[in-house]
């Protein structure tokens, strides 16, 4: 069941209705139920016992590390690294396993070792690369002493598996969503209308934004032969659009799910492509997944034994500024090749992508003192608008390079496209020529995706100074309910969704 | 070791790792209020702080430590 | 319910039904245009809403091969009795009832026929595109359309499957199939892009009359082969069950409202395997005190010719339409009490209706011949059009 399908919204409100009607207290409990039922209708049966499994260990581990962390520190961290490697072996097994075999067969084959491994096909279970954090943070803070461990098995069941948030996150921690999920809230028709209008808006930007330039995206990356040179680059930025549009519409459903129970998620996207910095992009785009890399990957990397040596061996060679940025952006390339092989188990996630982020961090870091001068040089005015728009110009395409990593088929596929697009003649002339009707959009669309783009930015720009819905509820009510419907008629009337139409399909052969 | 001493060594450890000169502390100091100081330096400012009064804090401390003034009260409390 | 909770709730009322309203009408206007030779079948059909109440003496009622044969103005010019052609092609068994209550909820006819051929040849599972060529011309502001759809459920075969496995396709079990039959706009909403002026026209009923009162002019010209020998059959094979039923709801609606029912099948090549389901359906009718002709068994007395009436092999042209409409209404206006409404001031408009549709008649005769003269010179084409 996807969240974009009519099948989810009798789901969802059904589970609204049961929630409400029921006391506060229990209401959580609905939330349990429903989550089981969305597991079971959108995913194999069998799969269901990778969740199970996750939850137990989570919990009975959760508990223990909690009983020895102040007599026994040793014994808590025995079982913190025991849940962790059950967590992290199921997913390497799961999801992994393809991408292992691959370097141990070579490897095999290198050494004289007769007899290769198969690669086990096993269905990736629905969310396990999300809920596999969720259970690690929540281990992790017990044993940090940041939360209390939850003492009722199914509650524990319910943070790991609350559907909204199971299939793509936003990626929470259990210290706060206790409160959230468990305490029930009262009906509010402010978290009612919000929510639902959230909701509206996820499926705005997903269905009728985000598969309409998938179009454009898949056209080009299908043949970069034939569509070299700067439809390389216009679709880079086009599939930029369409991630965000496609992830965070998503997350304006989840969330606006979410709040019509009451329940606020944190949020995983703010305004991505204002950004002046690949790092500050990266500080507003999937937000809880950079941050729970941070608290969970590299401060621990960071304050490693390892590490500790290390800053002190570049202290005494270098003075202690230097061996500070040294250590961390050691730190910052484990990270980035993690949050890389995170992606999927291949290598253009982990050097095209997760290393092309690093390398801008750090080249930009490095090369202060010479943009500095080229700033001087070009005498610009660092708090001017035009620079500021320069510098969000400059992150958005440095992203956008990144992300043919993740759109291509392969490392070699996204050099090739990289290569086609610097070397092919620039021919700015397939922006007016009509070219997009070569990927089965018409010329009514383009300009409906145009339109739709200038919707989001204008969105964008007001969700600067505070939320949009806040504003729009100031309004009076014919503005107000005249957006609703213009927004509701919007996605189902220009919603990419429900059976194919075609006009031809329609025209009766005799009766 | 008293406040006074803490902040004041503080203050040039500041100084020294976000390279500003201009840097006067007070306990209500946060990230917001230091260019530079952000999720990435955060670690190397703490072992400079550990380095310089010879502690160690634990994670919970450097995940939940938001302004100098809790900083220092960390420091009061493991320096004894 | 606590007090402070009534504004919110009448408010979403509110909300609700405009939300409604504003769907219905871009569904309509999002609905595709389908014409064929010319003729609008669904302005045909909705035409019946713009006919003054209780105003039409005869409803001749069913599928295709009711539009295509039976012409009311001719009726109407030779022994002044009122009539309208209501039916849709491809309109199935299963759909006649809730098509019939449709259209006595305005008028209320002393007289209908309806046209077996399809009735009869209707399985128990209903094709997408049978389905759709009917609800999606409905409007949604009509009960009856839900209702069709609902008595429907789980008998449709999905277009996909159905063209996979030519027509014999498994019905879908799944209720979220059937939803964008309920709302077609989830089927036709990406039809935005070529809508048109004339796309606005179904906004609301009873704007637009049809000027050939639900008749198909049908304007071609194939020749068809016919075999006598079948009018002769007398062995009956059995009917899909959709199909007794519907004969059965058919009759007792005729029985309730009292009104005469009159089952035909018009003159076209029939095939054995129809004319045995009509010798079959003739005795369920017959037995339920209703009468059955079959017109095959009156080929020559009507001056059917298989050559020249025929657009294709089971629907008349206007040739054959005239012919067929003059040998009914004769056969009516001796067996039926029907008025005569030529002089009545109250239905001037059909006198100003049969000038329009004289010439509409013309035009279509001279295209049919033009057409039938091309057959002849070059008779390589026919079969294939």
């Amino acid at each position: 069941m996807t969240l974009t399908s009519f099948s989810f919204f009798v789901f969802f409100a059904s589970s609204v209705l049961c929630y409400y009607l029921l006391p506060l207290k229990f209401r959580w409990i609905t939330l349990l139920v429903f989550s089981a039922v969305f597991f079971a209708l959108s995913s194999s049966p069998f799969t269901g016992l990778y969740p199970i499994i996750c939850i137990l260990v989570t919990h009975f581990c959760s508990i223990k590390i909690h009983q020895n962390s102040p007599m026994n520190p040793g014994r808590a961290r025995r079982y913190l690294t025991c849940g962790i490697i059950i967590i992290l072996g199921m997913l390497a097994v799961l999801k992994y396993n393809g991408f292992f075999l691959l370097h141990w067969n070579v490897l095999a084959a290198r050494i004289g070792l007769k007899g290769t491994g198969h690669e086990l096909n096993w269905l990736l279970p629905l969310g396990i690369s999300y809920y596999s954090l969720l259970a690690i943070g929540q281990m992790t803070d017990v044993y940090r002493g940041m939360t209390e461990p939850e003492t009722n098995l199914f509650k524990t069941a319910l943070f790991i598996a609350f559907y909204p948030q199971l299939t793509a996150g936003p990626i929470t921690r259990y210290g706060e969503m206790r409160e959230e999920l468990f305490t029930g809230h009262p009906f509010s028709w402010t978290n009612f209308t919000h929510g639902l209008q959230r909701m509206l808006w996820g499926l705005f930007k997903k269905l009728v934004l985000s598969t309409r330039l998938a179009l454009i995206v898949d056209g080009v990356y299908g043949d970069v032969e034939v569509y070299n040179g700067f439809y390389i680059w216009i679709a880079a930025g086009l599939f930029m659009l369409q991630l965000y549009t496609d992830f965070s519409g998503y997350m304006d459903i989840i969330l606006g799910a979410s709040e019509v129970y009451g329940i606020k998620l944190p949020e995983n996207f703010r305004t991505p492509f204002f950004s002046r910095s690949v790092q500050e992009f990266w500080q507003r785009w999937h937000i809880t997944l950079g941050a729970f890399m941070r608290d969970y990957v590299f401060y621990p990397l960071e304050r490693s034994r390892f590490m500790t040596h290390m800053r002190r061996f570049f202290t005494k060679a270098f003075g202690r500024k230097t061996a500070g940025k040294l250590t961390t952006n050691l730190a910052l390339l484990c990270l980035w090749l993690l949050i890389g092989l995170w992606h999927g188990g291949a290598y253009k996630y982990i050097f095209g992508w997760g290393l092309w982020f690093w390398l801008c961090l750090v080249l930009g870091q490095a090369g202060e003192p010479c943009w500095k001068k080229l700033r001087v040089f070009f005498k610009v005015r660092t708090d001017s608008f035009s620079w500021h728009l320069f510098q969000s110009l400059r992150t958005f395409l440095l992203v956008s390079i990144g992300n043919i990593f993740f759109r291509t088929g392969s490392l070699k596929a996204a050099f090739r496209a990289i290569r086609l697009g610097l070397t092919t003649a620039v021919n700015p002339w397939v922006l007016f020529d009509g070219s997009y009707t070569r990927f089965g959009l018409s010329e009514k669309e383009a300009v409906l995706i145009a339109v739709g783009l200038l919707v989001l930015l204008l969105v964008s720009v007001l969700q600067r100074s505070g939320s949009v819905r806040e504003k729009i509820d100031r309004q009076g009510i014919v503005f107000r309910w005249a957006l609703y419907f213009l927004l509701i008629f919007a996605v189902i009337v220009f919603g990419k969704y429900g059976p194919d139409y075609d006009p031809a399909d329609f025209i009766y052969r005799g009766f | 070791m008293n406040k006074e001493e803490i902040f004041t060594k503080l203050n040039s450890i500041f100084r020294d790792i976000f390279d500003d000169d201009t840097i006067v502390l007070s306990e209500g100091t946060t990230a917001t209020d230091i260019e530079g100081w952000d999720s990435l330096t955060h670690i190397s400012l703490i072992a400079a702080i550990e380095d310089e009064f010879g502690i160690r804090f634990d994670m919970k401390d450097v995940l939940k430590m938001k302004n100098v003034g809790e900083i220092a009260d960390r420091i009061a409390a493991l320096a004894g | 319910m606590k007090k402070h909770h009534f504004p919110l709730i009448l408010k979403s009322l509110a909300f609700l039904l405009i939300f409604f309203g504003l769907l219905f009408h871009i569904s309509n206007v999002l609905r595709p245009e389908v014409t064929i030779q010319g003729n609008n079948e669904r302005l045909g059909m909705l035409g019946i809403y713009a006919e003054p109440k209780n105003t039409i003496d005869v409803l001749y009622f069913g599928s295709s091969d009711a539009t295509a044969f039976w012409s009311p103005f001719t009726a109407y010019e030779q022994t002044g009795f009122t009539s309208y052609t209501y039916g849709k092609s491809m309109m199935r068994a299963s759909m006649f009832e809730d098509m019939l209550n449709e259209a006595l909820k305005t008028q209320s006819p002393s007289l209908v026929i309806v046209s077996l051929r399809t009735i009869l040849q209707s399985g128990d599972t209903v094709e997408e595109a049978a389905l759709r060529s009917v609800t999606d011309s409905l409007p949604y502001s009509t009960l009856n359309r839900w209702k069709m759809i609902f008595r429907n459920h789980g008998k449709i075969v999905l277009s996909d499957n159905a063209i996979e496995n030519e027509g014999t396709g498994e019905p879908t079990k799944s209720l979220f199939a059937e939803i964008p039959f309920y709302f077609d706009i989830m089927k036709y909403h990406d039809n935005w892009q070529h809508i048109w002026e004339g796309s606005y026209h179904y906004r609301g009923l009873g704007r637009f009359s049809s000027s050939t009162k639900g008749y198909f002019v049908g304007t071609g010209c194939v020749q068809q082969k016919r075999d006598p020998s079948v009018s002769q059959i007398s062995k009956s094979m059995e009917l899909s069950e959709s199909a007794e039923n519907a004969l059965h709801a058919l009759m007792q609606r005729a029985d309730r409202d009292g009104f005469s029912i009159l089952f035909v099948m018009p003159p076209y090549c029939e095939s054995t395997e129809d004319r045995m389901r009509f010798n079959r359906a003739a005795e369920l009718i017959s037995e339920a005190g209703h009468m059955a002709i079959d017109f095959n068994d009156f080929w020559n007395e009507i001056g059917m010719d298989a050559e020249n009436d025929f657009y294709d092999p089971g629907h008349a042209n206007i040739l054959g339409a005239r012919k067929f409409t003059a040998f009914l209404t004769d056969y009516l206006s001796t067996h039926y009490d029907l008025p005569d409404r030529r002089t009545d001031p109250r239905y001037a408009a059909w006198q100003e209706g049969l000038e329009n549709w004289h010439k509409t008649e013309s035009d279509a005769l001279r295209n049919t011949i033009s057409k039938r003269k091309f057959v002849f010179e070059d008779d390589s084409f026919a079969g294939k059009e």
